[in-house]
């Protein structure tokens, strides 16, 4: 069990020595969220844990008769997931990503990747997304862009917990790196979650096809429909219009 | 005995607690009316530019030929079977939107696309009909 201000994770997880974190929280697209659960079915990965705070809604999923925290840990082989059925609340993300990040320190899980998705306006004119990385330190966003084949994403702006989390990871000096595929903004973006797939097999060690995923694309759209909408609703509060921005020059 | 003072922080939550119970109360309504109608209400946006609304509509699940869309001056009413039933099935099997536009449209430049499950709209407003070029002296 971990703890930092009004954060609680609990986990039984087995050893996460050398493991990556993959973190797929609801945001642009979904497209975290479609990846990361696409990845814990695909490879059977176990449930080990939970987070729980009196800053999460009095909500609990009931899923086959079993009653089931919103956010949830999951471990593998090589990977370890973070899973939510709910769009972080805004008072939650900073204490949230201090805690994933001394959490994962604690057990020495080397890197904390964040999937998402960057809202592209033309997204509709777009057949194959692009997938772009960016880490808390130079080193990091090399080995990510090296090992995704992705580009760098050069300049611009992250909002919302993956932000934060970059922030820790770069006061911290952690390995804390975003992987993005372009998607559309508010809707459930399944081709952009299964080309962000396509590049992480160096990441999670192991090839997965996605074929599944993109046969079953449809259904996901109609199934995440509620869960977008709720997302979409909270984006507003974390600004993330302005990863449609650039920054200013000369800074 | 005497009031406590608001922090600005108090003021913060407090808008942060309004937000959130709006952003509830549309949500609801979305399930009510999906409630009511037995239709799926769909994901949809839309951007204004000056001479137009982009409405776009998220329809998985339906087929081109079966979208029904109406465009009158003021609002536009989309109808569309979807093929799929809804895994959660609490609701029917088909998409109903109606949306009231802000500004009154020319219903006859209406042009519509449907790539990918993703249905575009645009419509041309009434005032950005052009004027008349005048020469500058």
């Amino acid at each position: 069990m971990s703890v930092e201000g009004s954060v609680v994770i609990y986990d039984n997880i087995s050893d996460g020595r050398g493991k990556v974190l993959l973190e797929g929280f609801p945001d642009v697209g979904l497209v975290g969220s479609i990846a990361v659960s696409f990845l814990i079915e695909k490879l059977k990965l176990r449930e080990v844990g939970y987070v729980d705070s009196d800053l999460l809604p009095p909500v609990v999923a009931i899923h086959n008769t079993r009653v089931r925290d919103l956010i949830r840990i999951y471990e593998g082989d090589r990977i370890v997931a973070m899973f939510s059925e709910i769009p972080i609340p805004m008072p939650l993300i900073r204490p949230l990503s201090r805690e994933i990040v001394t959490w994962a320190e604690k057990h020495e899980i080397g890197r904390v990747v964040c999937l998402t998705g960057l809202a592209e306006p033309r997204r509709l004119d777009i057949e194959t997304p692009k997938v772009f990385v960016i880490a808390s330190n130079e080193r990091f966003t090399e080995y990510l862009a090296s090992s995704t084949g992705a580009e760098t994403l050069k300049d611009g702006y992250i909002a919302g917990i993956n932000a934060e989390l970059l922030k820790v990871g770069a006061r911290r000096g952690s390995d804390v790196g975003v992987i993005l595929a372009q998607s559309h903004f508010n809707y459930p973006d399944p081709g952009a979650a299964a080309q962000l797939i396509k590049h992480l097999p160096k990441i999670i060690g192991e090839e997965v096809d996605i074929t599944p995923l993109l046969e079953s694309a449809e259904a996901i759209r109609m199934q995440m429909r509620d869960l977008m909408r709720r997302t979409a609703e909270s984006m507003g509060a974390v600004q993330k219009s302005k990863e449609l921005e650039l920054p200013p020059v000369y800074l | 005995m005497m009031a406590r003072r608001r922090s600005p922080w108090d003021w913060l939550r407090e808008i942060e607690r309004e937000i959130e119970e709006e952003a509830e109360r549309l949500i609801r309504q979305v399930k009510e009316i999906e409630v009511k109608t037995g239709c799926i209400t769909p994901l949809y946006d839309v951007v204004e530019t000056d001479g137009e609304f982009i409405v776009s509509v998220d329809l998985p699940g339906s087929d081109k030929s079966e979208i029904n869309l109406e465009v009158k001056e003021d609002r536009i009413i989309l109808e569309a079977p979807c093929k799929r039933p809804s895994p959660t099935s609490r609701h029917g099997n088909r998409y109903l939107l109606q949306l009231k536009l802000p500004e009154e449209i020319e219903p006859e430049e209406t042009k519509a696309r449907y790539q990918n499950g993703v249905l575009e709209i645009k419509l041309t407003k009434k005032s950005a009909r052009r004027g008349v070029r005048i020469n500058i002296q």
